[in-house]
């Protein structure tokens, strides 16, 4: 059954446009040139429980404004969108209660404060028992390993020991829904990789269902297994990563190095040079997917290979391919 | 209404441990408020230095008048005031996505979370002085006119604090909204600690019946003085409450319909 269900969704702002200068600001005092932008396009999914799923887009795209809606902070201009059984628009206690929303770049802790002063309060705004709170922030802190830093004011903490305590305030309450907008912006590898880990459990273990957008496509890669791509506030792609890299990936690399130079005009006759090293000893070419074994082993045959690697297109560049050709 | 007391009281309490962290803050504030009352007693003394009354007011009437008046002042900005001129910061950081997706009454959260605790020290070092001495030069006092006089002071702080809510609530029509609801809310405080009988009749129904200015000092000191009946200003009073509560209910339900967020 459908934990998320959205029909023709559409969202539209309304803004005004201001000549520079001291002249455009007089003019828009009194006759301001207002027009509609379509942040969301008419959009349609659902998402069943205990999903993860990705959004990506570019900056613009519609991601975070679509997550917006889902979670009931804005009115959908148009379209019907159903999470959990309610409108979000309607804010319903009962609905406010089964999910989460987590903001890289907000926090919703306070920053003279110890993060415990913010679990505290979010126990009694969604009225979590005492047991039930006892238990979660020691087992949410002790598995993202921030048990000795929960009683020290949130300002003296690392971003990443900060990131790990907004996940614990926002998952005291077992949301059945987990939105999670930019979660590991800013963060360094190691502590990017340690929260993709903490979620990736958290879905398996508690069946949540996460929505997630990010720029980092290690999160999804690692995350989702369903990845939405939304452009101009479209859906240009919905279904599994493995598809979208079928679909898409229409290309293979082969990363090359030889033990004797070679000529940049040698290697264009098996498929696209992405990067060629200067002295000729190393190259990347981007070769189609169909014909991959068959050009390796004819390079293999012709060329001083010394090593060769041969790689799936990356999501990154699939996507940067889709973003900028429309696809 | 337990879990919002609840709420509240935690509220309090994480405010009163920001405020600790700040302890200069809170002492220059004492002293600034004390130096202003000083400043208004003498403005007030200075008054009555020829005159022993002042369209039939007491020097002692005119005190309690400005007593009440501060009770206003410091109950508005240790509750509602400093939620109020956040509102358009939050809205414009993108705190208030946050509030929204908290499963209580977002009008409680947004106006009521942060309390300035630093005003409950200039409330008694101030206020409590102010309408004892206003009352003290009272030949006649009676309690319970008191008592009532009190309850129409705090209905009025109510009141006040509904308009507010209105106006707030056209924060997501008029992005520059602030400027109207402070010369309505803040600036205009300054005439409560004046006689509405010394305004135009035109200005005292305005701050009567639309800026509800006159029930936090003027009506409740004219009930001690037995210039008003409590009865009518109850009802007028509760009259306004009533509209003002409606009327915010409006705006937010409205501006949240029109909220869009950053970014």
């Amino acid at each position: 059954m459908s934990i998320i269900s959205v029909e023709n969704l559409t969202k539209s702002f309304k803004q005004y446009r201001k000549e520079p200068g001291l002249k455009g600001s007089l003019k828009s005092l009194f006759a301001r040139e207002y027009f509609d932008i379509r942040a969301v396009d008419s959009i349609c999914f659902r998402i069943e429980e205990g999903e993860a799923v990705g959004f990506i887009g570019p900056n613009g795209a519609g991601k975070t404004t679509t997550l917006k809606m889902l979670s009931g902070i804005l009115y959908p201009t148009s379209g019907e969108v159903e999470v959990l059984g309610y409108l979000p628009s309607e804010r319903k206690k009962e609905f406010l209660k089964q999910y989460a929303l987590v903001m890289g770049q907000k926090s919703q802790l306070w920053w003279d404060l110890p993060p415990m002063e913010g679990f505290l309060l979010n126990k009694e705004i969604y009225e979590v028992e005492e047991k039930k709170f006892k238990e979660s922030v020691g087992y949410l802190s002790e598995i993202l390993g921030v048990e000795k830093v929960l009683k020290i004011p949130l300002r003296k903490l690392s971003l990443g020991q900060r990131m790990k305590c907004e996940l614990i305030a926002a998952l005291l309450h077992d949301p059945k829904i987990l939105f999670l907008d930019e979660p590991t912006i800013g963060l360094d590898v190691v502590v990017q990789k340690k929260i993709r880990a903490f979620l990736k459990q958290y879905n398996i273990e508690k069946n949540t269902t996460l929505i997630l957008t990010s720029h980092y496509m290690d999160d999804v890669q690692e995350l989702c297994k369903r990845i939405i791509v939304i452009n101009s506030g479209q859906i240009v792609y919905d279904g599994s990563l493995r598809q979208l890299i079928e679909r898409y990936g229409k290309n293979k690399t082969l990363k090359l190095v030889f033990n004797g130079k070679v000529k940049k005009s040698d290697l264009g006759v098996f498929g696209e040079v992405v990067e060629f090293q200067k002295d000729g000893l190393a190259a990347t070419l981007s070769v189609p997917r169909v014909t991959h074994a068959a050009l390796a082993g004819k390079i293999l045959n012709t060329l001083p290979v010394d090593d060769l690697d041969i790689a799936e297109t990356s999501l990154e560049d699939i996507i940067r391919d889709i973003f900028e050709n429309g696809r | 209404m337990k879990r919002y007391l609840k709420i509240y009281k935690l509220f309090f309490t994480t405010s009163w441990q920001l405020f600790l962290s700040h302890r200069f803050n809170f002492m220059m504030g004492i002293v600034a408020n004390i130096l202003w009352t000083i400043s208004q007693l003498i403005t007030i003394q200075f008054l009555f230095f020829k005159v022993k009354t002042f369209m039939d007011w007491s020097m002692g009437d005119m005190i309690l008048l400005l007593g009440l008046g501060q009770v206003y002042v410091y109950t508005s900005w240790l509750f509602f005031e400093p939620n109020f001129n956040e509102l358009f910061n939050k809205i414009n950081s993108g705190a208030f996505d946050r509030m929204l997706t908290k499963p209580v009454n977002i009008k409680f959260l947004a106006t009521l979370e942060r309390v300035m605790v630093s005003q409950l020290l200039p409330t008694v070092t101030t206020v409590i002085p102010l309408i004892g001495y206003g009352l003290y030069t009272r030949q006649y006092l009676s309690l319970f006119d008191f008592g009532l006089a009190l309850i129409v002071c705090l209905l009025g702080i109510v009141a006040m604090y509904l308009l507010g809510l209105t106006l707030s609530g056209l924060i997501f029509f008029f992005e520059d909204i602030q400027s109207v609801r402070d010369l309505l809310t803040m600036q205009i405080t300054e005439l409560s600690r004046v006689p509405l009988s010394i305004f135009p009749k035109f200005l005292q129904q305005i701050l009567t019946f639309v800026i509800p200015l006159a029930f936090i000092a003027f009506y409740p000191v004219q009930i001690i003085r037995n210039q008003a009946g409590f009865r009518t200003v109850f009802l007028i009073e509760m009259m306004m409450i009533t509209i003002f509560y409606l009327l915010s209910k409006i705006t937010w339900k409205a501006g949240l319909r029109r909220y869009s967020g950053v970014g």
